[in-house]
């Protein structure tokens, strides 16, 4: 059931819950980019965290996402949760945290199968290759590959879809609270 | 330092051979490439330690690229973990080696205090970017760099829900986190400059700097009896000023070629000097130190 009127909090509290459970619609983000071409770009990662106005999500240091965002870190990030007729879409600005602190703390604390894959030998996008398939990095190594993308929040815009009377909100850096404009 | 070539040393006998030769004890290892050392190590267990190189060159990259890459390998004992590590860090500065990543030179310190706004809220400023450390300053750090000191003011904000605004990790006027209440209000002055700069004290204890509270320079040592050596290092205001290394038919003394503070130096140092089991000694006069 959606409110009449929404705040920052309420956001917060649907995000929340989707770095909790993997049922959660929100815990899947649509985070979009622009490659090295100039063309708009979309994947879909695990949202993983959400601090001090920034959203987390992990990848591998050797992804072409990452390469993307060294050279551009604009990034717009996007949820539907069907079942609350919600969307949120957000535009940051992606930091890449790489072998400092913030990734060490968040590597210890990984369970060991979701650093599996930070020991895969081949890179993301090599071609395929049996041996290159295998598991085999050294933990070292496999940490060399582990990146944290924080994403700064510059703006925000929140549609709740109701038949006939849609509801938005938006809200830019500096505001004091989410502002409803037309939808 | 003793040296061994080791052509073609992977994975051949004549590796096993000089590794016979290594004593499993404390100590420091480097391997060159021809003259330059490519790679410098520290273990309480040398010989040990060094073989691992090897076996560990089988699955990792920056391992096999050492084991493959050294022509020569050179050990020189130490009377104690801390010496061998205090050994390691000294080389690591002087020579750069390709694969020591960490421990390698600071070219600038951050350093930390917090300074009481108009309103009374304490807010934290950088003191100093130079090599120079203040032994009675009364701050935070040192940080490596400022990514390092923004880094432990982010988390700080979100573990302990301190105002991002005050400790200057947000530049608007109400802070993020307390529209999404996440922050208990110090932008906006709903929490009292008292009781935020008590969560800050609180938060920041354990960031704390050092102070050096000893009025002389001050020298440990450490004594390997089975090996008969005995290593006696100098320390002033946390910086490492060398080492006089005693065996049963000679003694030296290696100073340092600087003595400016060194970040890696004071980390070690402070935990050795709160290390009960070491004994600190006021350097006697007849020594003269390059203070």
């Amino acid at each position: 059931m959606q409110p009449e009127n929404i705040d920052l909090v309420w956001v917060w509290s649907k995000l929340q819950a989707g770095i909790k459970t993997n049922k959660n619609d929100y815990h899947l983000m649509q985070l979009g980019y622009v490659n090295e071409s100039n063309f708009p770009k979309i994947d879909t990662v695990v949202f993983r965290q959400l601090a001090n106005r920034h959203i987390y999500f992990n990848t591998d240091f050797r992804s072409h996402k990452v390469q993307c965002l060294q050279q551009d870190p604009n990034v717009s990030l996007h949820w539907y949760s069907k079942e609350e007729k919600t969307q949120i879409s957000i535009q940051a600005v992606a930091k890449i945290h790489h072998l400092d602190d913030v990734c060490r703390e968040k590597w210890e604390s990984m369970p060991l199968l979701s650093q599996e894959c930070y020991h895969q030998v081949g890179n993301p996008g090599e071609s395929y290759a049996a041996d290159l398939a295998t598991f085999d990095l050294s933990e070292k190594d496999a940490f060399e590959n582990f990146t944290m993308i924080a994403c700064e929040i510059k703006k925000m815009d929140v549609l709740l879809l109701r038949l006939g009377d849609n509801i938005r909100y938006i809200w830019s850096e500096g505001d004091d609270a989410l502002k409803r404009v037309m939808a | 330092m003793t040296t061994k070539k080791l052509k073609n040393i992977f994975p051949i006998d004549l590796y096993l051979k000089v590794l016979d030769e290594i004593p499993d004890t404390f100590g420091v290892y480097t391997f060159y490439h021809n003259e330059r050392p490519i790679y410098i190590g520290k273990s309480i267990h040398l010989r040990e330690r060094i073989i691992s190189h090897f076996q560990q060159a089988k699955t990792d990259a920056k391992e096999r690229k050492i084991t493959q890459q050294a022509t020569h390998l050179g050990w020189e004992l130490a009377a104690g973990e801390y010496s061998a590590l205090l050994r390691e860090s000294t080389l690591i500065k002087k020579h750069l080696p390709i694969f020591n990543r960490k421990l390698r030179r600071q070219k600038s310190l951050h350093f930390m205090v917090l300074e009481a706004d108009d309103m009374g809220y304490l807010r934290p400023k950088i003191k100093s970017t130079e090599r120079v450390f203040d032994a009675k300053l009364d701050g935070y750090g040192p940080f490596r760099n400022q990514r390092h000191r923004l880094n432990l003011l982010n988390q700080l904000v979100s573990k302990h829900q301190l105002c991002a605004v005050m400790l200057g990790v947000e530049h608007t006027k109400s802070c993020f986190n307390y529209q999404v209440k996440r922050c208990q209000g110090a932008c906006v002055g709903k929490e009292s400059a008292v009781s935020h700069n008590q969560r800050l004290l609180s938060a920041l204890e354990t960031y704390m700097q050092q102070k050096w509270v000893y009025q002389t320079p001050m020298m440990f040592y450490e004594h390997d009896k089975k090996n008969h050596l005995k290593q006696c290092h100098f320390v002033d205001r946390w910086r490492y000023l060398g080492v006089e290394t005693t065996t049963e038919t000679d003694s030296t003394l290696d100073m340092m070629p600087s003595t400016q503070f060194d970040l890696d130096h004071y980390l070690l140092l402070k935990k050795i000097f709160s290390d009960e089991k070491i004994k600190k000694i006021k350097v006697p006069e007849d020594i003269a130190l390059p203070i």
